[in-house]
């Protein structure tokens, strides 16, 4: 998490810029994601996944269709279960931590900083320059357009 | 989205009586051994159709196949249809233990869709939103029975009753239906004795509940059913006619109805004209206050509880009725069937009670004559009437006159019956409206007028003119307004408003002089 990471876009980010948890990045470049993730469950996923240091897959059912899906079940209760907590985002955290659960809330949705800006309720250029800052913060990062 | 078995929109709209209604209706009755009214069969005909409705709808999605419900469990080879993919069918390929700390029985099944992709499936969950698929929409408002009736229950309650009138093998009376032949036998003597007994309280009006009682009927029926019985014989014996307002169920002896009950009055017969009404509301409008007539419908209702002040006329004050145009049909007791409705008023300045009648197949209310009479009221008086807070009353009072005596227009009848007005100074006991009273000194050489139908033999166009002339020359501009044409005119033969303002405005020897003022043509020549 201490090296400085190679941007991935030439483009100058601002406001608008979208971002978003690059997982895939996350998890290549830093070793412990998973336990850093774990200590984001709420009590009852907690003792489910307490002895589980694998990635644990789970069948996924969607709620409309009852397909299933395989996914990795820690960012999968986290983020359907666990971030839709009253209590998983306090207004007394740090900016860079409830930009994270935020994220997670949503289901990794992307957000520019201007939208985050009013969910945090701090100007949108300072949550650029948080997120924009030489050390990247938990895989968030610029959404890479295809 | 899931989508949930729902009525078809136009379920209710399209809404027809069908035979097996009509066969359901008669079990509901049979079932409840009690006659009920048509709102009550109205609520259990929509549930009853809204039941058979969506079983029929469920039954028809299950016969297109088994259907895909997760908290079902499937084995290899089973065919399906999947709702949240347009009812695609597939075939089961494998089954195998899931992992979800969510559902702790979970099975995956894969599925070989019909378009050869293999899609996976939970099974054995029994939370999930798609197991209700073939449950009813719960916020659809063509399924929930108060809707239905608040929205269509009206246009329903008109089919539903003109298929239950139409039906020999169903009974109405005062409002209430039952089968013909559960119904209890009356003879004949017990219907003598009712007649005996309504003779003896003067003709009525009676409970059927006292005449029961009173011919010492008895027998082990429900009461209910005995009372729907006996009213149904009475009903049927021309001897009786049920009186009663909406809701209670009185008899009166035919006999001793008043006559100007039974029938019509002469002073309020009128064979209807053509005319075309285009144009006339604007000039009714103009008309002052206090008209109020039964031959017009232009008169909206109003707040049952607003007094109402009412301009005689002459053929209401000597018939001693009132009118029941549209804003009095409110105030007055109605009934479900009954075509007269008896009742009583009270007079607020005496605290007298005594009886009145609601004609309501030929518009009026009768009863006032003795009133009229006692208290001096002369056409154009003002008579005030509201309802009382005790059901079926009327109260009725007039605003007494500060002057005891003041110049009328005075209707004066000539050797050749012919009709003369003048302006003479009249004792007067009653607030009037200035336009419309007429005082008649001697009303019997007017009633000589409507006996001998003198002014109905001619046109109504040669009254109007004949009229016209006689009231201009009461002052010096020849000036005729058209209220107090109508009050005149009502003096010699009963005529509506409107149509008096239509020969007004289309005669050509009258000449409009603006507002509702007239004058004769030839005059002016």
């Amino acid at each position: 998490m201490s090296e400085t990471p190679k941007r991935s876009s030439l483009v100058r980010p601002s406001v608008d810029t979208p971002f978003h948890i690059d997982f895939d990045w996350w998890q290549e470049n830093d070793a412990n994601w998973r336990i850093f993730l774990q200590g984001y469950l709420c009590e009852k996923h907690q003792q489910i996944f307490k002895d589980q240091t694998e990635k644990v897959i789970i069948d996924a059912v969607d709620s409309e269709t009852a397909e299933v899906r395989q996914v990795d079940g820690i960012l999968f209760e986290l983020m359907n279960h666990c971030a839709k907590q009253s209590d998983f985002i306090d207004d007394n955290m740090p900016l860079i931590a409830k930009i994270f659960r935020i994220f997670l809330a949503n289901g990794n949705q992307a957000l520019t900083p201007a939208q985050l800006s009013e969910m945090v309720k701090r100007p949108s250029q300072t949550v650029l320059v948080t997120l924009t800052g030489p050390q990247v913060y938990k895989g968030i990062r610029i959404l890479q357009q295809s | 989205m899931i989508a949930f078995v729902k009525l078809n929109g136009s379920y209710w709209t399209d809404f027809k009586i069908i035979p097996s209604d009509i066969e359901f209706i008669y079990n509901f009755l049979l079932d409840k051994a009690t006659p009920l009214t048509t709102d009550e069969l109205l609520i259990a005909l929509v549930k009853q159709r809204i039941d058979q409705q969506l079983d029929s709808i469920q039954k028809q999605t299950s016969a297109l196949g088994r259907i895909y419900l997760p908290k079902e469990l499937y084995s290899t080879g089973d065919k399906l249809l999947f709702p949240s993919f347009d009812m695609q069918s597939g075939q089961v390929t494998a089954v195998r233990n899931g992992f979800n700390p969510e559902y702790s029985d979970l099975k995956v099944i894969e599925v070989k869709m019909d378009s050869e992709k293999t899609v996976y499936f939970a099974s054995n969950i029994a939370d999930h939103p798609l197991n209700h698929y073939l449950d009813t929409a719960k916020d659809d408002p063509n399924i929930v029975p108060e809707n239905v009736l608040q929205q269509y229950g009206s246009f329903i309650r008109d089919r539903l009753s003109a298929a239950l009138k139409s039906n020999p093998d169903l009974v109405k009376i005062a409002g209430c239906w039952f089968p013909r032949s559960l119904l209890v036998d009356i003879s004949m003597g017990h219907l003598n004795l009712a007649e005996a007994v309504l003779e003896e309280a003067h003709g009525g009006p009676l409970s059927v509940a006292d005449l029961i009682r009173q011919v010492e009927l008895s027998t082990d029926v429900d009461e209910k059913l005995l009372e729907f019985s006996f009213d149904l014989a009475l009903q049927e014996d021309k001897r009786f006619d049920e009186v009663g307002p909406a809701g209670e169920t009185l008899w009166f002896l035919h006999e001793m109805e008043p006559e100007d009950v039974k029938q019509i009055p002469d002073y309020l017969k009128y064979t209807p004209q053509d005319y075309p009404r285009e144009g006339l509301q604007e000039y009714l409008e103009l008309f002052e206050g206090n008209l109020y007539d039964e031959l017009e419908c232009w008169d909206s209702s109003r707040d049952e509880h607003q007094e109402i002040s009412i301009s005689l006329i002459y053929p209401h004050w000597r018939a001693g009725t009132l009118p029941l145009s549209n804003s009095l049909r409110k105030l007055f007791p109605t009934a479900h069937e009954a075509p007269r409705v008896n009742f009583s008023f009270l007079d607020e300045l005496t605290q007298k009670s005594f009886g009145g009648w609601v004609v309501r197949n030929n518009n009026y209310i009768s009863g006032l004559s003795e009133w009229y009479a006692e208290h001096e009221l002369i056409p154009g008086s003002l008579v005030k009437v509201r309802k009382s807070e005790k059901p079926g009353q009327i109260l009725l009072r007039y605003n007494k006159s500060r002057q005891n005596k003041e110049w009328l227009k005075t209707v004066l009848i000539g050797s050749d019956r012919g009709i003369v007005f003048a302006m003479l100074k009249q004792n007067i006991s009653a607030d009037f409206n200035e336009r419309m009273a007429i005082a008649i000194p001697d009303p019997s050489a007017v009633d000589e007028i409507w006996q001998n139908r003198i002014y109905e033999k001619e046109s109504l166009i040669k009254t109007v003119v004949r009229i016209t002339r006689e009231l201009s020359k009461l002052n010096p501009q020849g000036q005729v307004h058209a209220q107090e044409l109508y009050a005149a005119v009502n003096v010699v033969r009963r005529c509506p408003p409107s149509l008096i303002l239509y020969h007004l405005l289309n005669q050509p020897s009258i000449t409009h002089l603006g507002d509702l003022y007239f004058r004769l043509a030839e005059k002016e020549s």
